[in-house]
């Protein structure tokens, strides 16, 4: 086991590993912008080394400052959380060619799944379904119709070098396949000047399902199931949960087994998720794989038992798994709302300020991961959730009661928070009985 | 807190003693409680080269021995029928004995503050050199100094210091900041003499001191003309972003 590591990131993943790091014996090395100098979770590592100002590129993204500290400090291995380094490959060279262990995957593996492309290639191999579409860009009417049928619609028409959601149309039947066309192509040519582009299969109401997946040094490769994060707005997650409450168990071995042949092909090391779509029928589709640790890993310790984090450091360390997948069995439900510095009411634009007053939530069932507290700043120099409730219980309807008792209870002040919008949601009933999408947060509010 | 005026020759140095040895070592916490903070936080030293230009004896070994560190905490012979109260003052007149010698390593060395860990087993030693009046002003030195040693100042270290560099800070004195992290070198190598010093007149552009980040050494500059009025670091000490390092009297 290392007997000192560096964590290279802030905030209640800092934390976390901090504490994962206190059990298992092992010293700890905190770094810190000067925005963070007053955060009391430094106080827990062993040592903090500022390592430059508010700014992320000069502080947490500062791979020189970060690396010094590391060689000053004598750490053996680096954490990096999620978010800023953790999927960095650069980043992850760098730590092995200075004799530090990177507590991630391999760097061959971080850039064969890191390339959306190749995952994809390399998830057709090993047989799992992936989200269909055309294999590059399409040619005449004629080629693109026939493709468009073979893929079935309703097919979505996409800018080969769009972005933002720009030369994009979404096609139904052949009409109006054929003036989306070219309506795409004449958006794409005046934004990006390319009026090239390809077709994908429009899932239809998606639901955000992932695999948690971890790997040991030795090849063995353990999943510890899925969890459901449907509920997101502009692609931001807000509320997670495990188990997805509409998997049937068949379909859940399916989608965990064939998280665990990609996350094999790829010759992966450590934590990683396996993200799929969802669609009506309950057909799932890959879409990529996330190598690092996730902020939603709480939901999934809770439900199978597993410390995540310190499996994440024990792997790296070169231990290997004392136990196997039969031992990982999913009991109960759990349910997260991630808590951000925003204003729903003002299309949740971010709140930084001074917390002056601060109640945490507690009581059965109810784990909170945060590093604010009363006479914290939140500072506009970071993401803007500051904290994540998870609840653990029996079934879903509790799990349910508990979250809205505890959100309740809740007090974040004076700045705005997300806690009334997670409070609507879970009130809702679509939410309550699974008739949820990922465009559910959209539509509803 | 209990000042001791333990075996220095010096009798204007008090020290603040921490102690506690584990339970199970057969002593509580007792009076003299000590807590070493280890100047550097590098008690493990296995790279020598960090701790060049603060070449630390410990008495009989001759070098910086990090095998040796441990006669100090951790490994001194249980007493048989350990929680007897003969045992307990044995074993108290063992730790006294080595905490006396502690204290004689810090003199030599001008060590400020030293903490050994072994285990559950902590020592913490800190030294308090009289200041100069004006204590107000004097505590402007980090209290987190307990917790980040990497800012612990060493007043003596330096040569034609006459007095210690912790001194109340002066009104309009520029402060130039560590903009990296790294190791800090006073002088360009071990047997020359520093970069500057306290009264060193400096230009703009005149090389302060280096820092060494990731085998680049960098050049730390003056960016306006004045007098070197505190040095605030010592060579070969590692210092983070915006750490103080010296304190210029404009001209």
């Amino acid at each position: 086991m290392f007997s000192r590591i560096l964590i290279a990131n802030r905030g209640e993943i800092a934390l976390r590993i901090i504490r994962a790091c206190q059990e298992l014996g092992v010293q700890t090395v905190a770094v810190y912008s000067e925005a963070d100098k007053d955060a009391p979770y430094l106080k827990l590592a062993d040592e903090a080394v500022c390592i430059g100002p508010a700014n992320c590129a000069e502080s947490y993204l500062n791979i020189p400052h970060i690396i010094s500290t590391a060689e000053i400090t004598d750490v053996e291995a680096i954490h990096p959380g999620y978010g800023f380094l953790a999927e960095n490959i650069n980043f992850a060279q760098i730590c092995e060619d200075c004799g530090l262990t990177f507590i991630g995957p391999p760097v061959e593996a971080m850039k064969l799944l890191g390339d959306k492309v190749e995952a994809r290639k390399l998830a057709q191999k090993t047989e799992v379904p992936i989200v269909p579409g055309s294999e590059g860009t399409i040619g005449d009417e004629s080629e693109a119709l026939k493709l468009a049928n073979k893929i079935g619609y309703p097919v979505m028409i996409k800018a080969a070098a769009g972005g933002g959601g720009r030369g994009m149309r979404v096609a139904h039947n052949d009409m109006s396949f054929v003036s989306s066309l070219s309506a795409a192509r004449a958006e794409a040519e005046a934004a990006f000047g390319d009026n090239s582009v390809y077709l994908e299969k429009y899932i239809v109401e998606p639901r955000h399902v992932e695999v948690q997946v971890m790997a040991d040094q030795e090849g063995n490769i353990l999943h510890f199931y899925e969890r459901d994060c449907s509920i997101q707005r502009r692609h931001q997650k807000m509320i997670e949960e495990s188990p997805c409450p509409v998997l049937k168990e068949r379909t859940r071995e399916e989608l965990c087994n064939a998280a665990i042949r990609i996350i094999k092909e790829a010759k992966y090391v450590n934590a990683a998720t396996v993200e799929f779509l969802l669609d009506k029928d309950k057909n799932f589709y890959f879409i990529e794989v996330n190598t690092r640790i996730q902020v939603e890993h709480p939901v999934t310790e809770l439900v199978t038992g597993y410390d995540l984090i310190k499996w994440q450091i024990e792997i790296a360390a070169g231990r290997k798994f004392d136990f196997n997948q039969r031992d990982i069995k999913h009991t109960g439900v759990a349910i997260e709302c991630r808590i951000n510095a925003e204003d729903p009411a003002k299309d949740f634009a971010s709140c930084p300020g001074t917390i002056t007053r601060y109640i945490p939530p507690g009581g059965p069932g109810v784990r909170l991961d945060t590093h604010i507290h009363q006479g914290w700043t939140v500072s506009k120099s970071y993401d803007s959730m500051i904290a994540k409730v998870i609840v653990y219980q029996k079934s879903r309807e509790e799990a349910i009661t508990t979250m809205k008792r505890a959100l309740r209870e809740f007090v974040i002040e004076p700045i705005k928070t997300t806690i009334p919008a997670c409070l609507n949601i879970l009130s809702h009933n679509l939410y309550i009985k699974n008739k949820i999408d990922t465009g559910f947060v959209e539509r509803n509010f | 807190m209990y000042r001791c005026l333990a075996g220095t020759e010096r009798a204007d140095t008090a020290f603040e003693i921490h102690y506690r040895r584990a339970a199970g070592n057969c002593l509580q916490k007792h009076l003299l409680s000590l807590y070493f903070v280890c100047f550097h936080k590098r008690l493990r030293l296995q790279v020598h080269r960090r701790v060049a230009g603060c070449e630390l004896n410990f008495g009989q070994a001759s070098q910086s021995d990090p095998v040796r560190l441990s006669r100090f905490i951790g490994t001194s012979p249980r007493r048989i029928g350990g929680s007897g109260k003969d045992a307990m003052m044995a074993q108290k007149d063992d730790d006294i004995q080595k905490i006396k010698e502690i204290i004689e390593i810090m003199e030599k060395n001008g060590l400020v503050e030293v903490e050994i860990k072994h285990g559950d087993d902590k020592i913490f030693l800190k030294r308090h050199v009289p200041q100069p009046p004006a204590p107000a002003v004097a505590m402007m030195h980090r209290p987190e100094s307990l917790v980040s040693p990497l800012n612990t100042v060493i007043p003596e270290s330096l040569p034609a210091t006459a007095t210690p560099s912790a001194a109340p800070k002066q009104e309009n004195l520029e402060e130039i900041k560590s903009p990296i992290v790294g190791t800090l070198y006073a002088k360009p190598s071990p047997d020359s003499e520093p970069y500057v010093e306290i009264g060193t007149h400096v230009e703009p552009q005149m090389v302060l001191c280096i820092i060494e980040a990731m085998k680049v050494m960098n050049e730390i500059k003056a960016e306006n003309s004045g007098t070197i009025a505190e040095v605030l670091v010592t060579n070969g000490q590692a210092v983070e972003y915006g750490q103080v390092i010296f304190r210029i009297k404009p001209d």
